[in-house]
């Protein structure tokens, strides 16, 4: 702000408060950040489990052409509930609640975020939430699909009232979260840490707090508006009083469209510091992948129209959204050449954390050339709507997000358990993961573009084998989950102490002891330069340049 | 030097105590910042509900709809004025405040209240008396909407000035000290500021 | 002399004053430094803004719609 400002928290004797003692504040009601993140992390977890529950009951419906596992109308709960909870209550938290929350303020050498209380308050946002949505169940359930377009959606019960209010308030804690990291990285950082040396997965939570901090907000609205379309039967929606139902579609993407990069870049900043500390080298291009994380954040406000070409848009709305739309995949390329040639000539350590990101790499990229066939406007008018646009979303939110997140798992898991995971049992996971990932999602480009529409419970028996064999992968692919859960346990139970820094890494996090102390650092460090410079003396001040960066797994 | 404990760490820290000005000023820079990201935040929920209004206006062939009236805009400007004067006596409270004339403060900050309630006042005049309904037509759907979220607005700022000024009462805030009145009186420009885009909007366009 | 022209006369006329102060606190605080200045400088043209929509309408000149009465 201005230039008397002292920066107290910056300064390297500032005092450490004692823990607290009673469960309830060390635990539940716990302001310390890293508790925070593990909170996020199991809560999310287990919306991803359940959302994947819901996924499965789809797939097994759709075993054969006309089964009667469920009825019509339940199929189009159980895809509205897959879509809702994996987005809002699954994804989303996971990659900023829980890796943002107890990554993001070590990697920037703060004792916690800058409004802890608030941080707290945003977490309980979350539980209640889902018991709002899940209580929808019992009302009528909505079933017009995650986006949940009117007319459809306002044709329900009063199921879409808990799932409208369910979303608005997970969004409070989102846009609370989002304002709490961005104060924390402008005014938090450790003194020496300017801009271009922050880690890029710093990088990534503070622009994914940009985005969330507008877009949720206009979530909120369309939210809102929706919920008063319902309960008050106020006509935005209602042609017959004037209302327009595409004026929906224009407030949901305009949030729903940033919500995309809201799920994917932080996974950018999880797999920038992945790559690096694997591969050896200092990362390629750290400038042009800080800044095309940027640019990625403003074009996404200039697409959201894309997801709209069938809705009867003129032509001179449709272009430009077009191109916008294409565009992206500049930034996005500058990324991924960026990882590539840090990649090229590097003595790779494939281990666990290393294979789901090069999995990430190379799904997220087919996942990316779908997206910008998919924003060309006469590819959409004929793929719109069918499994092509499920194989596409999946391809960027499984094969990247989750890819990248499992990645990020086997990553900061010794950081934040101390112990190691099992490396043998990983490798399994990840290649079953991956085999049966292509398996399932890669034949649904093919019965996309053969015309099988999504969203109905039953089709075309000329369909009939791909879809048996979609569906089988699809169990596999859960199971394959099991194998992290036996691993997390094992690790838990025998796993091997991890030390500060198992990786080698350079980044802040690893200068502290795993699991970090509450206070984080006891002295905050001070910061010489960016954090990749591999073969170089560690850039932060005693004691913090002591560690080991040799690998010790 | 002792050691502080109650300082920093884990949240519970400010508040409890007396800090010291060094202390103070960085928590104030915080809460300065995160205090503009929420109005930032909140102007987006205003602005995305003010683009569905145009949007309705666009797909209806007049404006408002037949049988619809706007409501009264001579009197909608007497009642804007209220609230607009309303935002001049705040920024008087807080510079008599910084100035540590304490009574002119209170005064001002009184005066502000009641100028805010009046203007509350007004409006519910105006809704009783309006000829458009909330569900009878995309006018008044965009009118009652936007109207509706920024009286709560306005009256989530009635009662914050009432807090801070009690607060004052009790002595909490000092001409060195006063975050939680500077963050009132922000709020009540943005809800100020808010209207003048509103009755552009209602009353004039 | 009805209503709608007491209605004119105290909106324009508050309109004039409101907007008199609010020139001169934007006045005061042009040279001066800092964020939360800064933020109400913004704040306080819009209010400017504002007064000049009021001034506008009393003075019959935009917004003219009769007054409605029942």
């Amino acid at each position: 702000m201005s230039t008397d400002t002292i920066d107290i928290l910056r300064r390297a004797e500032a005092p450490i408060h004692p823990a607290p003692e009673s469960f309830i504040k060390k635990y539940i009601f716990s302001v310390d950040h890293k508790v925070v993140g593990i909170q996020y992390f199991i809560v999310s977890g287990l919306m991803i489990l359940l959302s994947g529950l819901f996924a499965e009951a789809i797939r097994v419906q759709l075993t054969g052409p006309h089964n009667t596992f469920l009825t019509p109308q339940q199929f189009d709960e159980a895809f509205t509930f897959h879509g809702t909870l994996m987005v809002w209550f699954g994804a989303i938290p996971l990659v900023t609640g829980a890796f943002g929350n107890f990554v993001m303020p070590l990697q920037i050498g703060a004792r916690d975020v800058a409004f802890p209380w608030l941080n707290m308050f945003s977490f309980w946002t979350f539980p209640p939430a889902v018991l709002i949505l899940l209580s929808s169940l019992a009302f009528g359930a909505p079933n017009a699909g995650w986006t949940e377009y009117p007319p459809v959606s306002l044709q329900a019960g009063v199921g879409i009232v808990f799932w409208t209010t369910a979303v608005f308030t997970v969004g409070i804690g989102a846009t609370l979260t989002a304002l709490n990291f961005l104060t924390t990285v402008i005014k938090m950082r450790a003194p020496g840490m300017t801009f271009t040396r922050m880690p890029l997965f710093v990088w990534a939570s503070a622009v994914t707090a940009v985005l969330s901090l507008v877009a949720t907000t206009a979530l909120a609205s369309a939210l809102g508006s929706l919920f008063l379309s319902h309960v008050f039967n106020v006509p935005f929606y209602d042609p017959s009083r004037g209302g327009t139902v595409v004026l929906f579609q224009h407030m949901f993407w305009f949030y729903s469209h940033p919500a995309v990069y809201i799920l994917i870049i932080p996974v950018f900043g999880i797999v920038s510091e992945i790559i690096p500390t694997f591969a050896r080298k200092p990362i390629f291009g750290y400038k042009l992948i800080a800044y095309s994380t940027v640019s990625i954040a403003l074009l996404s406000f200039m697409v959201w129209a894309h997801h709209m070409f069938t809705s009867g848009l003129g032509p001179w709305v449709t272009m430009p959204f077009m191109i916008l739309s294409m565009l992206i995949a500049v930034p996005t390329g500058i990324k991924i050449f960026s990882w590539t040639a840090t990649l090229f000539g590097a003595n790779l350590r494939l281990t666990t954390a290393m294979l789901f990101v090069l999995g990430f790499l190379s799904t997220f990229t087919i996942g990316g050339i779908t997206g910008v066939m998919l924003a060309s406007v006469p590819v959409d008018w004929h793929e719109h709507a069918t499994y092509f646009l499920v194989a596409h979303i999946h391809y960027v939110l499984f094969g990247g997000t989750l890819m990248g997140v499992l990645g990020g798992i086997y990553y900061w898991w010794p950081k934040v358990t101390g112990r190691l995971m099992n490396e043998k049992l990983g490798k399994w996971h990840f290649w079953l993961t991956f085999i049966f990932f292509n398996a399932t999602f890669l034949p649904m480009h093919f019965v996309g573009l053969l015309g099988m529409p999504r969203r109905v419970a039953y089709y075309d028996p000329a369909f009939h084998g791909l879809n048996l064999f979609i569906s089988i992968s699809a169990f596999l692919l859960a199971g394959a989950f099991l194998l992290l859960f036996a691993n997390a346990f094992w690790s838990l139970k025998k796993g091997q102490a991890a030390g500060p820094n198992p990786w080698g890494a350079r980044t802040l996090e690893w200068m502290i002891s795993s699991p970090p102390p509450h206070y984080n650092f006891k002295e905050i460090p001070e910061v010489y330069s960016t954090p990749y410079g591999y073969g170089e003396p560690l850039p932060y001040s005693a004691p913090y340049n002591q560690v080991s960066t040799t690998p010790t797994y | 030097m002792a050691v502080k404990t109650e300082t920093l760490g884990h949240g519970h820290g400010y508040g409890h105590g007396v800090m010291t000005q060094e202390e103070y000023v960085e928590q104030r820079d915080l809460r300065f910042l995160g205090f503009l990201l929420f109005l930032f935040t909140d102007s987006i929920f205003f602005t995305a509900y003010i683009f569905a209004a145009l949007y309705l206006r666009s797909a209806a062939p007049v404006w408002p709809p037949v049988g619809v009236e706007r409501p009264d805009v001579n009197l909608g400007a007497v009642n804007a004025i209220i609230l607009f004067g309303s935002g001049i006596t705040a920024h008087y409270a807080m510079h008599r405040l910084k100035e540590s004339r304490l009574a002119g403060y209170i005064w001002f900050t009184i005066a502000t209240i009641i100028l805010g309630s009046a203007f509350l006042g007004g409006q519910a005049y105006e809704y009783a008396h309006i000829h458009a309904t909330w569900s009878g037509s995309t006018f008044g759907a965009a009118f009652f909407t936007l109207t509706g979220l920024h009286g709560f607005h306005v009256l989530v700022g009635v009662v914050y000035l009432i807090v801070t000024l009690l607060q004052s009462l009790a002595g909490k805030y000092t001409p060195e000290r006063h975050f939680g009145l500077t963050a009132a009186t922000l709020y009540w420009h943005f809800v100020d500021v808010i209207w003048v885009v509103l009755f552009f909007l209602f009353y004039i366009y | 002399m009805d209503i709608a022209h007491i209605a004119d006369t105290i909106g324009a006329l508050g309109a004039i004053v409101v907007g008199f102060f609010a020139i001169r606190f934007l006045r005061k605080e042009w040279k001066l430094k800092g964020a939360d200045i800064g933020i109400t400088k913004v704040m306080l043209t819009l209010l400017v803004i504002g007064c000049v929509e009021a001034l506008l309408v009393g003075l019959r000149i935009v917004g003219q719609t009769p007054l409605s009465t029942h």
